[in-house]
């Protein structure tokens, strides 16, 4: 194996692969520090690009814009308040907070060293023990799904601020809003009104454009004639420091790896993941209170998770030809397309390729992290533009961002639609971060929940009876309990 | 604030009736209706949505939701207007984004919020809106190759 790695790293630094790395990593960067260009929509895009390229050349350009992409998605978050990508959601919730604080070349380092580490070590867990969880989630049926789902839906108590009851509602009008359109069992149009365009449901992207990156636009635009806040113009200072960075390595180490077994199980990817890293740092942290405020931690374990999930998704792909991901199902047409056969026959047959494309994966995360740091003082200068400059970018960008998803007016129209109740619903003090992980996660909740009632001929008793659904459900109780005392505590 | 936790009550116990009384609606249509069909999933979200913003609305009563005191003037200022008008133009551009095109109905909502921000330069007027329109056209329809609408003037 370690002669593989050698020879894939060789590869890696060749003329012919490395300068398509670079690209790559950079390109997937600014890809997904564009609102509404997520690292599936980067890597779909870019796709035809590498038709005429040699295997391993294409694989590299991919997993290059795979990799920055999930990171280039906080960028934003960050400083804008939109995340990029869904993936970067969580991070909003201190990223933002710390740059308001005028720390946000802090909020970028620790996100990009974040990145790099859940990055690598996936990296590592995707080359040592890839087929051990590939059999793992190969277990997961519906019921174990809706278990997850259930899991990941517990978060919403945690990440509710000051009132849990009100993100729980929050919560309740995401499920509501993603069962819009075709039911997916019966295909049944519920709450269409006979527009076709809601056929689909609401897509993801404009709705998060607009509780986030709208509504902040609408609160700024209030606040327009107020003194302009001080931002932290001392790099020096401004940047994480050694001693801060290990203090936050274990969290990013655990969220790593949780969000590599995350990746490898498929139809769950880094928005879950991310958002799963940060309720559980929260949950196991002495600063607990301090989430939501512009704690470290609160920007460490989701980044960290997300990146976790880019090695964990190519699990399946690769030992089983089960795309982890939507990005790695697009990997998957690529491999085809290059005349490869995903499964474990490509170990064998085209090793070359496999441990390229592993090299490529650690040299990648470490550009992207060389990249990020740098990249901080130029990133940076977006905090420092007046508000009456910024905003009218805000707006444009949106817009842009939620038109280009489809190439449909009409999703700009949801845009604008939940621009507007998330600027009511930071007036009324309702957290809007629950509405979107439960647009992402109600999906799986409900046709997982049906298929597993209709498997057990109406009955329930798959929520007690299959050992790794009870697992996520006791650990959903767990979540839903630590929430409960902490709000109780404060 | 406590009047805005009754309203956000209201709007929820209207939304769950109205979830329930759609739901009711839903046709059956396949056999496997009779375990959990399409009206299944929203009917029992909107029935814990109806509790939950009961519980609120007890809280609220009792009390125990923080009360920080401001009113219903403090939460929605007179300020707002400008925050209405902006969303105003963002719903004009929309409307003048297929007529006129990407390039011309971005010049157009920049040229139109800027001046609402109090930005008064007519130098800033004049090419802030024309260099943000051809940079965002350029990255996301020249690099990127994702469609714009292109209007009369197919731009």
């Amino acid at each position: 194996m370690v002669a593989l790695l050698l020879n894939g790293l060789h590869t890696t630094f060749s003329l012919a692969i490395f300068p398509f790395l670079v690209l790559g990593v950079a390109g997937g960067i600014v890809i997904g520090a564009l609102p509404g260009l997520t690292a599936t929509m980067g890597v779909a895009v870019l796709l035809p690009l590498t038709f005429g390229m040699e295997s391993t050349r294409a694989l590299v350009v991919l997993a290059g814009i795979y990799i920055g992409a999930i990171y280039g998605g906080s960028i934003s978050a960050i400083l804008l308040k939109t995340p990029g990508t869904p993936a970067a959601a969580a991070t909003v919730l201190d990223g933002y907070e710390l740059a308001r604080k005028g720390e946000a070349a802090k909020a970028l380092s620790i996100s990009a060293i974040a990145s790099f580490v859940g990055g690598i070590v996936s990296t590592v867990m995707l080359i040592t023990i890839s087929p051990i969880l590939a059999n793992f989630a190969l277990r997961f049926g519906a019921p174990e799904y809706f278990a997850l789902a259930v899991f990941g839906l517990s978060i919403i108590a945690s990440i509710s601020g000051k009132s849990p009851v009100k993100g729980l509602l929050a919560g309740m009008f995401g499920l509501l809003i993603s069962t819009v359109g075709l039911d997916p069992v019966t295909s049944f149009p519920r709450f269409t009104f006979g527009e076709i365009n809601l056929y689909n449901g609401l897509a993801i992207i404009p709705v998060l454009i607009g509780l986030f990156a709208l509504a902040e636009a609408f609160v700024q635009m209030e606040k327009i004639f107020e003194p302009a806040r001080t931002v932290e113009t001392d790099f020096k200072r401004g940047m994480v420091s050694l001693k801060e960075t290990i203090s936050l390595l274990p969290v990013m180490i655990k969220s790593a790896f949780i969000g590599t077994f995350i990746g490898s199980i498929p139809g769950a990817g880094a928005d879950i993941a991310a958002f799963v890293c940060y309720n559980e740092a929260r949950r196991t942290s002495k600063k607990s209170k301090e989430f939501g405020t512009g704690c470290l931690e609160g920007i460490a374990a989701p980044e960290a998770g997300n990146n976790g999930v880019t090695g964990g998704a190519m699990v399946p792909l690769l030992t089983l030809g089960v795309p982890g991901d939507a990005v790695t199902a697009i990997l998957l047409g690529a491999l085809v397309i290059q005349g490869l056969q995903p499964g474990p026959l490509l170990f064998a047959k085209s090793p070359d390729i496999v441990y390229g494309l592993f090299s490529s994966l650690f040299v990648g995360n470490i550009l992207m992290l060389v990249f990020g740091l740098l990249g901080v003082r130029l990133f940076c200068r977006v905090v420092e533009l007046p508000k009456r400059i910024i905003i009218p970018v805000i707006v444009t960008l949106s817009m842009v961002g939620a038109y280009s998803m489809n190439n449909s007016l009409f999703d700009v129209w949801v845009c604008i639609a939940f621009g507007g109740i998330g600027y009511i619903m930071q007036k009324v003090e309702m957290p809007s971060s629950p509405i979107i992980l439960a647009v992402i996660l109600g999906p799986m909740a409900e046709s997982n929940l049906r298929r597993a009632v209709l498997m057990y001929e109406g009955g329930y008793s798959f929520l007690w009876t299959r050992p790794i659904t009870v697992v996520f459900l006791a650990l959903a109780l767990l979540s839903l309990y630590s929430s409960y005392k902490r709000a109780h505590a404060a | 604030m406590k009047k805005a936790n009754y309203g956000i009550v209201l709007v929820f116990l209207l939304l769950s009736a109205f979830v329930i009384y759609q739901a009711n609606t839903f046709e059956q249509t396949l056999i496997q209706d009779d375990y959990v069909g399409a009206s299944f999933f929203p009917e029992l979200l909107a029935w814990m949505t109806a509790g939950l913003a009961l519980v609120l609305g007890w809280l609220n009563f009792r009390g125990k939701m923080d009360d920080d005191g401001r009113t219903l003037a403090d939460l929605f200022p007179r300020r707002m207007l400008l925050a209405l008008v902006g969303l105003g133009l963002v719903v004009a551009y929309v409307m003048l984004l297929e007529p006129l095109g990407f390039i011309l109905a971005t010049i157009a909502l920049n040229a139109a919020l800027l001046p609402l921000f109090g930005v008064r330069s007519p130098l800033v007027l004049a090419l802030f809106p024309v260099i943000v329109s051809l940079s965002v056209y350029a990255v996301f329809y020249k690099i990127l190759i994702v469609p714009l609408p292109e209007g009369l003037f197919y731009f």
